[in-house]
């Protein structure tokens, strides 16, 4: 299938062999602000997704290309070695394969977009090797071919509203996210993505979703980051009905205690983050206020990273 | 999920959103041309995505003093549906024509005996029409949830074209556009404000039941999407006084609405006056040529003793609902307390909407 993705013509240079490496980098995301069930402007329904970005968690990936016609890539990395495939055939370079070294610190299936980022930064990497510059939305559609869902991480930190298993962009709400701290933290384990039953979304649920996502183009639109913390706990709450997280209810309560924004899940996984404004006056104290109470639901271990930090993907 | 063939555009969908007016710097009016085409359109999706309704064939059986079945008439319209309304033996002339135009098929309901309400009399008939009609589907906007979760959209409409608001003004008569607008508002704003505005001799917020020329607010009997805890604060509007709200709307802003929208325009005033620093919305329900002869009439406005030359300035705020007036303007603290709560009272259902 993934032959005629482009039926472009893309420059036929030829593959410098040997031991040269080709690097590609692509930072990852922490659960998403949103997800749920919307319309799209002709009124059919598409389920679509708003990914929180995560300049902490990357990874990196190094393609060696050869003669051999064949990917060779770390155990279990078969999305990324089935991506540098398809981005291979996609650039007509079918006879030319190689291998494929993958460095990650993502956490894989608590949430938190492993093989999105893998699979990105791998399609960069094969691009590179290549000497072409593919566009985002050609990434994200060998991406798709390779893992069937994907989380636009390519996109870096570009609010999208995003049909993850069409590689869509529902709706574009403007240049990029307004800056945002995350405590983020683990709870439980998470699920297989595309093993995960598809919620059936409630009529009035769908109608919260468009309510949703309304209010978020206000928030980004007028850089309101306390609507954008409530849109984030009203989708994870919705969430609570299809995958339940653990002392979901005490949590809410830590958020308005210690004075977060809001709650933002992983709807498919085990990740859960805080949402603080990095720039106001009391950041540092709310976020102390609220390691302490996390304490009291039994999570110890939490990492904090700001969404605005460095977005140079490429 | 059910995914239904989405239909061509209708004028049910084109019409269920208002228009934004802002006609003071810190009040914006929400103006339906006829507002339960929102309710209704909504109604009959819900009930197609959950699997009640099959477009092209379930029969709608609704009970109606008029328009919440002229804008089921318009939904039935969009989805192929036959549609049966049970009327009262007074719906007006013209209405009539149009629903027959629209496929709808009429049931008048004709009361037991001379005293009977005509709202039992037409409960009576739609019972007795569900059991002729196994598989049809009744919307019931008195007791269906779905008649407040309809006004979600608008709550979207708000936050797309109006932005955050700090007041939220507007009748109440079954509940359901109030009670739906202001959860929906809050799940993003939590600390709106909300104003309930009643008609005198509603029982909504406590009055007696009596005589009202006023129509689309007010209730005689409880209303299940009546959820007393959205409300901050409640009014009673007096007929006089509220077409005299209706007048005020028409002259000063060109906005020809009914006199729900009369009543919830004098309190917004009010309220956007004492507020300069809050943002104020107030729901106007419709407008309608139908008016032209009544609330827009100088004779027939004083052959019924309700012509009042000017708006008094302010309500009388009372301290408790059994101290509200009902030839004057009043306003009571409700503080987003149960009806029970505040009356001592329980919010009963009578047995006709309950078993429905």
């Amino acid at each position: 299938m993934a032959l005629d993705i482009f039926p472009g013509d893309f420059d036929s240079k030829e593959v410098t062999p040997g031991s040269q490496g080709f690097k590609g980098i692509s930072f990852s995301h922490h659960g998403e602000l949103m997800q749920g069930l919307f319309r799209r402007a002709d009124r059919t329904p598409v389920r679509a997704l708003i990914t929180l970005p995560s300049p902490q968690h990357k990874t990196e990936a190094t393609f060696y290309p050869d003669r051999s016609a064949v990917i060779r890539a770390p155990q279990g990395r078969t999305k990324a070695a089935r991506a540098a495939e398809i981005t291979l055939r996609t650039l007509r370079r079918a006879d030319t394969g190689g291998r494929l070294e993958i460095e990650s610190n993502i956490e894989i299936g608590a949430g938190l977009g492993s093989s999105a980022s893998d699979v990105t930064a791998t399609i960069l990497a094969v691009a590179k090797s290549a000497n072409i510059k593919l566009k985002n939305s050609e990434i994200a559609k060998i991406a798709l071919a390779a893992e069937s869902a994907y989380d636009p991480v390519v996109y870096g930190n570009r609010p999208l509203l995003w049909a993850q298993r069409e590689a869509e962009i529902v709706e574009d709400f403007g240049d990029q996210l307004p800056a945002l701290a995350v405590l983020g933290f683990s709870l439980g384990s998470g699920v297989d993505t595309l093993a995960f039953k598809m919620p059936d979304y409630t009529p009035h649920e769908q109608e919260v979703f468009e309510l949703l996502r309304s209010t978020f183009r206000r928030a980004i639109k007028t850089g309101n980051l306390d609507l954008i913390g409530r849109v984030a706990t009203r989708s994870a709450e919705i969430n609570q009905r299809y995958l339940e997280k653990p002392h979901f209810e005490e949590l809410k309560d830590i958020v308005s205690t210690c004075g977060a924004l809001g709650l933002q899940v992983s709807h498919t996984g085990s990740i859960v983050g805080m949402l603080f404004d990095p720039y106001e006056r009391f950041f540092l104290p709310k976020i102390q206020e609220a390691k302490r109470l996390l304490l009291t639901v039994n999570v110890s271990s939490t990492w904090l990273f700001q969404t605005d930090m460095t977005n140079e993907v490429k | 999920m059910k995914t239904s063939p989405m239909p061509p555009s209708f004028i049910v969908d084109a019409s269920e959103a208002p228009r934004f007016i802002q006609i003071t710097p810190n009040l914006c009016v929400a103006s339906f041309q006829f507002m339960k085409n929102l309710t209704a359109n909504y109604m009959v999706e819900a009930g197609i995505k959950k699997g009640q309704v099959t477009p092209g064939k379930t029969m709608i059986i609704e009970t109606t003093s008029g328009t919440f079945g002229f804008a089921l008439a318009l939904t039935c319209l969009k989805w192929n549906l036959p549609l049966t309304l049970v009327v009262q033996p007074d719906l007006e002339d013209g209405l009539k024509k149009r629903l027959k135009l629209l496929g709808a098929k009429l049931e008048v309901a004709l009361p037991a005996n001379p005293q009977e309400d005509l709202q039992i009399s037409r409960m009576r008939r739609l019972k007795e029409l569900q059991s002729q009609f196994p598989d049809h589907y009744w919307p019931s906007q008195y007791g269906n949830e779905d008649a407040q979760h309809a006004y979600t959209r608008l709550g979207t409409y708000i936050m797309d074209q109006v932005g955050e608001i700090d007041t939220l003004v507007g009748a109440v008569g079954t509940g359901g556009s109030m009670c739906g607008t202001s959860k929906a508002l809050r799940l993003v704003l939590p600390r709106l404000k909300c104003v309930g505005v009643d008609a005198t001799y509603s029982i909504g917020f406590g009055q007696e039941a009596g005589p009202s020329l006023l129509g689309g607010l007010g209730t005689a009997i409880p209303m299940p999407n009546l959820d007393h805890t959205q409300f901050n604060e409640v009014h009673w509007i007096p007929d006089a006084v509220g077409f005299r709200g209706c007048r005020e709307l028409a002259t000063t802003h060109g906005i020809f609405a009914g006199g729900s929208s009369g009543c919830a325009y004098v309190v917004a005033k009010w309220e956007g006056e004492r507020n300069p620093h809050r943002k104020t919305l107030v729901i106007l329900p419709d407008e309608d040529r139908r008016y032209e002869h009544t609330i827009y009439n100088d004779d027939w406005l004083k052959a019924n003793q309700v012509w009042l030359d000017t708006l008094p300035a302010q309500p009388e705020i009372v301290s408790h609902p059994s101290r509200s007036h009902y030839d004057r303007w009043s306003m009571y603290k409700w503080d987003r307390r149960t009806y029970f709560d505040v009356t001592g009272k329980a919010w009963v259902l009578n047995d006709q909407e309950q078993t429905g």
